[in-house]
């Protein structure tokens, strides 16, 4: 629910409710009012027929004025409402009558006053249609007065907002909010703008961290890798020593590979500029292809291939050899035995689909950091975000679903 | 052969001076910008390797330099950076080869002599040894001047072990040199096993003499008597 509306609901609830209490006793003051008016009014024409009577006319006029003589019964004067019928229509009319026992020149005269009094039901009705009139007038004026205030007021709040729906902190500048002038809004812009500033930097600082991190361990590395490889080249080693030189050395090309995945990772957040040519992107994916024959072969994999032939794109060749590569990589790596793998291009769309064992985490986490369905697995998980990272510096779409037991990955060209 | 290694960290630099000794090359390390200058003003080399990041100045420049003072030696590159930025920019001006820290010794060995073989014998180069001759222009082998038809892989991995003479050439960095960084599509590398064994077959089956050794379950070792 927008603010304003709530704001506004809360404002019409309370309208509502003083009106009615408003109706209400607009009701019995209005009521109480005329019925005061009408008894001074019935008393003072009792008194002029009373005075009437003693100078001896006839006064009548019914229902307004009854006089009865001869009246024995003993009576306690008094204002009362009735509820008469009249002759012509039949319907019930209501008066408000004032009955008095008067000794006029020695007779007892038993005399009636009566003036028509407005309806308690219609007098309910009127005040009940102006308050609903009130209420539909207000909700009317609110619902303008909001539509100009979300126009016009909240203009800046939801200029903010949809800058800080696009911020990322890997981005190279700054948050830049227009100014308002209204002081929480502007406030508002003043700590988002400073918050960001503060988490760019700290976002900075960690990549220059991880990078510099990843540069200073290469060349320790280099230097154990090439001492083992010294050490394989002796000839005083047994098999048992230099089996485990090799799985030193095996995981010291891992620990280089991950550092390289980390380097490069960090490369593309940079936003740098890469250098651009064009590339046949048909070729470039039979010749990744062919260099996979082996490993392909090894699991008995069958491959269903539908290229295009001659479709280009402009780009940077090692970014798009990477990006290309590790998908192939990821549909052979994370294959079955006697499974299959289809890859079409055409247009600008690159299908790559794979046999493989079901996922066991969501389809969401496929393109994250580390991301490994199967923790037993040697890679590190990293090839999948940086072809996504990849797809990003190029607005190229990559998206992942399982569909008929398989993975498909779906990549736009653009 | 001359070779000069420019690197700045001491004992990265004395294992390639030791794995390379075997070559019987005539090595001179040079660990700083300076050095290095002074030296390849002094003295002609056939080869050499360039670390980008040195202390007092940048291993482009040295580049720069030879390319001026000995245009016709080889210019291997060293870096810890990666391929994207400087591989353009080192190839740009006129190195040989590219090669990012940490690398396999073997791998700098044949890249090496792969150099040499292109710039001071212009490609021509013949290697020769034991029964088989071996042209690296026309990627032709003959067992005792019989010619053998070796696959594309099997060509490679035969240049890489002769290469590597007489050393233990893990599967590994066989994989390595062949398939670069993708080596994580594979899940072993039991596969050289079928190159190796086919190749020995074709070279046997033509009448010469197995020179590939198995080494446990480690790797291969070209051997001769």
């Amino acid at each position: 629910m927008k603010l304003i509306n709530k704001i506004s609901n809360y404002f019409l609830f309370s309208a509502a409710l003083i009106l009615i209490v408003f109706a209400v006793f607009l009701f019995f003051i209005i009521e109480n009012t005329i019925k005061g008016e009408m008894d001074e009014q019935l008393i003072n024409i009792y008194k002029k027929v009373v005075r009437q009577l003693s100078s001896g006319k006839e006064v009548g006029l019914s229902p307004f004025v009854e006089i009865e003589y001869k009246a024995d019964k003993i009576f306690q004067s008094g204002f009362s409402d009735v509820n008469l019928k009249t002759d012509e229509d039949n319907d019930d009319e209501y008066y408000r009558q004032y009955s008095g026992i008067e000794n006029i020149n020695g007779n007892n005269v038993f005399i009636t006053v009566r003036i028509s009094m407005i309806e308690k039901d219609e007098m309910f009705y009127s005040i009940f249609l102006i308050t609903i009139g009130s209420l539909i007038l207000i909700v009317l004026i609110i619902f303008l007065i909001n539509k100009y205030i979300s126009q016009k007021v909240f203009k800046d709040f939801y200029a903010t907002l949809e800058k800080l729906e696009n911020f990322s902190v890997s981005e190279n500048k700054d948050l830049q909010l227009s100014k308002s002038d209204i002081n929480e809004f502007s406030k508002l812009n003043e700590v988002v703008e400073k918050l960001s500033h503060k988490a760019r930097g700290e976002y900075r600082s960690l990549k220059k961290f991880t990078e510099e991190t990843n540069h200073e361990i290469q060349t320790p590395v280099a230097i154990v890798k090439s001492k083992l490889e010294m050490l394989l080249q002796s000839n005083n080693l047994k098999e048992k020593e230099l089996n485990s030189v090799k799985t030193a050395i095996g995981n010291l090309n891992k620990l280089e590979r991950i550092n390289k995945s980390i380097l490069l990772l960090n490369k593309l957040d940079h936003h740098k500029l890469f250098e651009n040519s064009q590339i046949n992107l048909s070729e470039e994916i039979k010749n990744i292809l062919s260099n996979y024959s082996e490993a392909i072969s090894e699991k008995k994999i069958s491959l269903k291939i539908s290229i295009d032939e001659n479709i280009n794109i402009i780009a940077n060749h090692s970014l798009i050899n990477i990006l290309i590569n590790n998908l192939i990589v990821n549909s052979i790596k994370h294959n079955v035995n006697n499974g299959e793998i289809e890859i079409n291009l055409k247009a600008k769309t690159l299908n790559i689909s794979n046999t493989g064992l079901p996922l066991k985490r969501s389809p969401e986490e496929m393109f994250e950091e580390f991301h490994k369905d199967n923790p037993a697995t040697e890679s590190a998980g990293l090839g999948l975000a940086i072809a996504r990272k990849i797809c990003n510096l190029y607005h190229y779409k990559i998206s992942y679903k399982t569909e008929d037991k398989r993975h498909h990955f779906n990549l736009e060209f653009q | 052969m001359k070779l000069l290694i420019i690197e700045d960290n001491v004992e990265l630099a004395e294992s390639i001076y030791e794995f390379l000794d075997k070559e019987n090359y005539q090595i001179d390390i040079a660990h700083n910008f300076a050095n290095a200058e002074k030296l390849i003003i002094q003295n002609e080399f056939d080869c050499v390797l360039v670390d980008l990041m040195l202390p007092d100045g940048t291993g482009l420049d040295i580049v720069k330099i030879l390319k001026k003072l000995q245009p016709k030696s080889g210019i291997i590159i060293i870096t810890a950076k990666d391929t994207l930025d400087d591989k353009i920019s080192g190839l740009d001006l006129g190195a040989d080869d590219y090669l990012t820290k940490p690398f396999h010794l073997a791998e700098l060995n044949a890249r090496i002599k792969s150099v040499l073989r292109r710039r001071i014998y212009d490609g021509e180069d013949e290697i020769k040894l034991d029964c088989l001759t071996i042209n690296t222009k026309l990627r032709e082998v003959k067992v005792n001047a019989t010619p053998i038809e070796l696959t594309r892989r099997e060509y490679d991995i035969l240049i890489f072990l002769i290469s590597n003479k007489e050393r233990v050439i893990t599967k590994e960095s066989i994989v390595e040199h062949i398939w670069g960084d993708n080596i994580n599509a594979f899940d072993n590398f039991d596969f050289v096993y079928t190159h190796i064994k086919n190749l020995r077959k074709k070279i046997t089956d033509a009448g010469g003499k197995d020179n590939i050794q198995s080494v446990y379950g480690i790797g291969y070792k070209f051997i001769i008597e």
